[in-house]
């Protein structure tokens, strides 16, 4: 219950602007992206930042485990984060 | 702000202007040429063209246009204090030397189609025809580029000059 | 000296240099195939040093081996079923953390394991510290610092892997996964274990962890077994979806643990690649720059491989008419001359332009700006149904659709990859260019730029509805994810790109050139029988075809002649025009083609308008159709391309030529 609560008060990682710091809480994705998500470091705990959005607003550029990676906001909508500093 | 990227500010400035004025003159010598089928008329200008070898190539025209766009990305991005302009200015070297590469290859295409295989098509073609100004505008972006090419490695982008940067700026 | 041998599996994430070690590895001495049954690329190649025979095989690569794509499985079964002696995993200095990862799966399972740490230079030179001894240590392996793209470290390397296959003992590891998952793996092992064949094939602990993840594959490999429904009943209890999410967490969580004992990253904030990116992902110049690289491309591929095609056709007409001059009887003359030599030319005159092509690809993917174009791109592919990958392949077919087929191979997923390669012959290709220039330039006069122009702009639209259509109906779906590391930009290595145009210039002439030939040889046969006819003429079985279609054609303002023109040019669309050539009488000659073509009164501006987007459409040349094949290793799709070609074609140059006639023109 109480990780209920506090996942209502999480945003999700499309919702952070560039150069945000955030927190993985929970990942969402299902289907085989979310094995692939997974394994690229897309897990609880990781530290990621915004890096950039595509010249068109979709994918999104993000750094996590030391290198850049980017995802569409489909999957980042389903991954939900906390805000970090 | 650094000696180094004034330098680097005053030469996107040159080389903006300079591309876009060239990209522009291609543009409508080659547009004007595909859409009405006309040449630039005998006057001042066709001997302005023929003297700079400037093609009527309108898709090329919009590359230069570009290149100059970038360019003067950079010289406005560093004139406002962002170091990151001369990323900018890196970029737009780089695209030059592609595209004075691009020709420079394209010519020696069509000289093995004259001396080689002596093409009918090309019975009019001379050297000077493959001459443009991607080619010596690219020459400009070669002297720069040999220059500052250790200021673009990874040390030049450390997070010390950007520090610097900002102290500098602050005196401005 | 059969123990001399040592067979050595290169593994590793992608851009991490893994190619170019190959290549420094084994030089010249290498065999590019594919791995059977699927389009995956295998390399291999061997190298002699210090009296061993050393067999390197180059696995796809892969940031994990959980069977998420098909390069995965490849890695996988090859390590798991082949055994190789030794694994090398090049592991990117710059990078360790996510690197790490495929290391932890290649300990489960229990490969021999060297670690070459690659890209040194760079992370060094960052201002990294690396901490060997202590590297080894933690992983059990031998680790060897190397910087492939200058060479260094090769030797070092092989040494290293000669000590490690001579070195009997295996020390392997392990990660914990926690009290509650270890209990079921254990569960899970003790039930494997029953049966003796598979606990002596294949790593028990590994399968255990494998299947508590929920792998399809895997659980295929146990299917067999009498212990199945053991395992299946002991899965059921468990929330695979859970497992997972835990598993990968606790690798990382183990990798995290041990990384800064590995090495201590210094802080560079912004790096150059950031700095590029900036610029090349630029809201607004991003999408333009990506353009005119593009368009740059095209202008070097056309004014550097022009002459080389030259050369080739000029070769190519010069021995067929010294063939056709010197051998008897004339109907062996024409089968070598027009048949064989002609066919082997259609074949040959793409060559400069696929090496080129090519060679730029592979520079655009050296360099990492290949993930930003689909980056950039993405956002536009995904809404006609398609993915960011597919946009270069896409463009390249405007140049020729062969290596366009040829480079989807760089989508992962099989659907998004298909429906790629089958939308890509709308793309018109170079070779449809000169039928444009005759018919528009004879008809339309002033308008032919503008009729030229929409022409590309149809072969768009029809690849975009085509990719809808197919989307909605026999390959149901979204595209696949888009995860895709955007790897740091670096300088390409030139033996690499070298080596790679040489690779596919040369699968495309030994593995697609079989099949052209077949087709060149099936068209000529029509156009020289029955005996004795003149050949391509109204007699012979290419002219009976073309009457028999004239009833299906005529609704599309063609003739007998046009329908004959359109078989040829299956062989190579620019053969249209000169087929044209022979049946009006008049050769090589384009005016006095243009000048029967207007005399004609079969051919008006409107059928020649019904024609150009015929041809635009109708079907992929010979060339094409044999790569799809290969690439899509399915005579099904190969066939299904072919026929939708023709029948989408039919449709709408029935819909320009009778909408036209209703309009009054």
């Amino acid at each position: 219950m109480l990780k209920e609560l506090t996942q209502m008060f999480d945003i999700t990682l499309d919702t952070l602007k560039p150069g945000d710091m955030a927190r993985i809480t929970k990942v969402r994705v299902r289907g085989p992206a979310r094995r692939k998500l997974l394994d690229m470091g897309m897990v609880a705990g990781s530290e990621v930042e915004l890096i950039r959005k595509a010249p068109l607003g979709d994918p999104i550029e993000f750094r996590v485990k030391g290198y850049n990676l980017s995802i569409r906001k489909n999957e980042a909508r389903q991954i939900f984060v906390h805000l970090v500093e | 702000m650094k000696r180094g990227t004034r330098q680097k500010m005053w030469f996107a400035l040159l080389s903006g202007c300079s591309y876009i004025l060239f990209g522009l003159t291609q543009l409508i010598t080659g547009s004007s040429k595909a859409l009405f089928g006309i040449s630039v008329p005998h006057s001042i200008g066709k001997v302005i063209t023929g003297m700079l070898f400037i093609p009527a190539d309108a898709i090329a025209g919009l590359v230069l246009i570009l290149i100059g766009c970038v360019f003067i990305y950079g010289f406005e991005e560093i004139r406002s204090g962002k170091y990151e302009g001369i990323a900018y200015v890196y970029v737009g070297i780089l695209l030059s030397l592609i595209f004075a590469g691009i020709y420079v290859l394209s010519g020696f295409g069509n000289t093995l189609e004259v001396y080689l295989l002596k093409n009918e098509t090309f019975t009019d073609w001379s050297i000077t025809d493959d001459i443009r100004p991607e080619i010596y505008l690219g020459l400009l972006s070669l002297l720069a580029y040999l220059k500052w090419k250790d200021d673009f490695d990874i040390d030049g982008m450390k997070p010390v000059d950007h520090d610097q940067k900002d102290t500098d700026t602050s005196v401005h | 000296m059969e123990n001399n041998k040592i067979r050595v599996a290169l593994a590793g994430n992608p851009n991490v240099g893994k190619t170019t070690l190959f290549n420094a590895i084994t030089g010249s001495r290498q065999h590019v195939g594919n791995w059977p049954g699927v389009t995956v690329e295998k390399k291999s190649g061997t190298r002699i040093y210090k009296d061993y025979e050393i067999e390197v095989i180059d696995l796809p690569g892969t940031y994990s081996l959980t069977a998420y794509s098909m390069d995965e499985i490849v890695a996988r079964d090859f390590i798991i079923e082949e055994r190789p002696d030794i694994v090398v995993q090049i592991v990117d200095a710059s990078n360790l953390e996510r690197n790490l990862y495929l290391t932890t799966q290649l300990m489960e399972l229990e490969a021999e394991m060297v670690i070459a740490l690659n890209m040194c230079d760079l992370a060094l030179e960052r201002g990294d510290k690396l901490y060997l001894d202590k590297m080894e240590e933690i992983l059990a392996a031998p680790v060897v610092r190397t910087v492939a793209s200058k060479n260094i470290g090769i030797d070092e390397l092989l040494d290293k892997v000669i000590e490690e296959k001579n070195n009997e003992q295996y020390h392997g590891h392990e990660i914990g996964y926690g009290d509650e998952i270890e209990d079921k793996i254990l569960e899970i092992e003790k039930v494997l274990n029953e049966d003796g064949g598979l606990a002596g094939k294949y790593p028990i602990r590994w399968m255990s962890i494998r299947l508590l993840e929920g792998d399809v594959n895997v659980m295929r490999k146990v299917a067999k077994s009498q212990v199945s429904e053991a395992i299946n009943d002991l899965l059921d209890s468990i929330d695979q979806e859970e497992y997972e999410a835990e598993i990968a967490d606790k690798r990382y969580v183990t990798i995290n643990a041990i990384f800064p004992q590995l090495c201590t990253r210094s802080d560079v904030k912004l790096s150059r690649s950031d700095m590029i990116d900036r610029v090349l992902t630029n809201k607004y110049l991003g999408i333009p720059i990506f353009l005119a690289l593009m368009w740059g491309a095209f202008e070097l591929t056309f004014a550097f491989a022009t002459p080389f095609m030259d050369m080739i056709e000029i070769g190519f007409t010069w021995l067929a008419t010294s063939v056709a001059a010197s051998i008897e009887p004339v109907w062996l003359a024409s089968l070598i001359g027009d048949g064989i030599i002609g066919g082997v030319g259609a074949v040959l005159i793409f060559v400069p332009n696929i090496f080129i092509l090519f060679f730029l690809l592979s520079l655009l993917e050296g360099s990492g700006y290949l993930a930003r174009a689909a980056f950039i791109m993405d956002r536009l592919m995904y809404k006609i149904g398609m993915h960011g990958k597919s946009f270069i392949p896409m463009l390249m077919g405007f140049g020729c659709n062969v290596p366009a087929v040829m480079a989807t191979r760089s989508i992962e997923d099989d659907r998004d990859r298909l429906i790629t390669i089958l939308v890509v012959p709308f793309i018109s290709c170079g070779a449809r260019l000169p039928i444009y220039i005759l018919f528009a330039g004879t008809f339309f006069g002033r308008q032919a730029g503008t009729i030229v122009f929409l022409l590309y702009i149809l072969g768009i639209a029809v690849a975009i509805a085509s990719a809808k259509l197919l989307r909605s109906t026999l390959i149901r779906g979204k595209p696949a994810p888009f995860i895709m590391e955007m790897p740091p930009y670096r300088v390409p290595v030139l033996k690499t790109s070298l080596i790679h145009m040489w690779d596919n210039g040369a699968m495309y002439i030994k593995k697609a050139g079989t099949i052209i030939l077949l087709g060149v040889i099936v068209i000529w046969l029509l156009a020289s029988f029955p005996w004795g006819v003149e050949y391509g003429s109204e007699e012979s079985y290419v002219g009976i075809i073309g009457h028999s279609f004239e009833p299906l054609m005529k609704h599309l303002g063609f003739d007998w002649k046009i329908t004959v023109s359109l078989i040829f040019g299956f062989v190579a669309k620019e053969i249209v025009v000169a087929s044209m050539g022979v049946l009006y009488g008049v050769g090589d000659n384009q005016e006095a083609l243009a000048q029967s073509l207007l005399a004609d009164p079969s051919i008006t501006a409107l059928s020649s308008l019904s024609l150009m987007v015929f041809s635009l459409l109708y079907m992929p040349c010979v060339a094409t159709l044999g790569v799809i094949r290969k690439e899509t290793l399915s005579w099904k799709w190969t066939i299904f391309a072919l026929s939708y070609g023709i029948t989408v074609a039919w449709i709408i140059a029935f819909v320009v030529y009778q909408g036209g006639s209703l309009l009054g023109y």
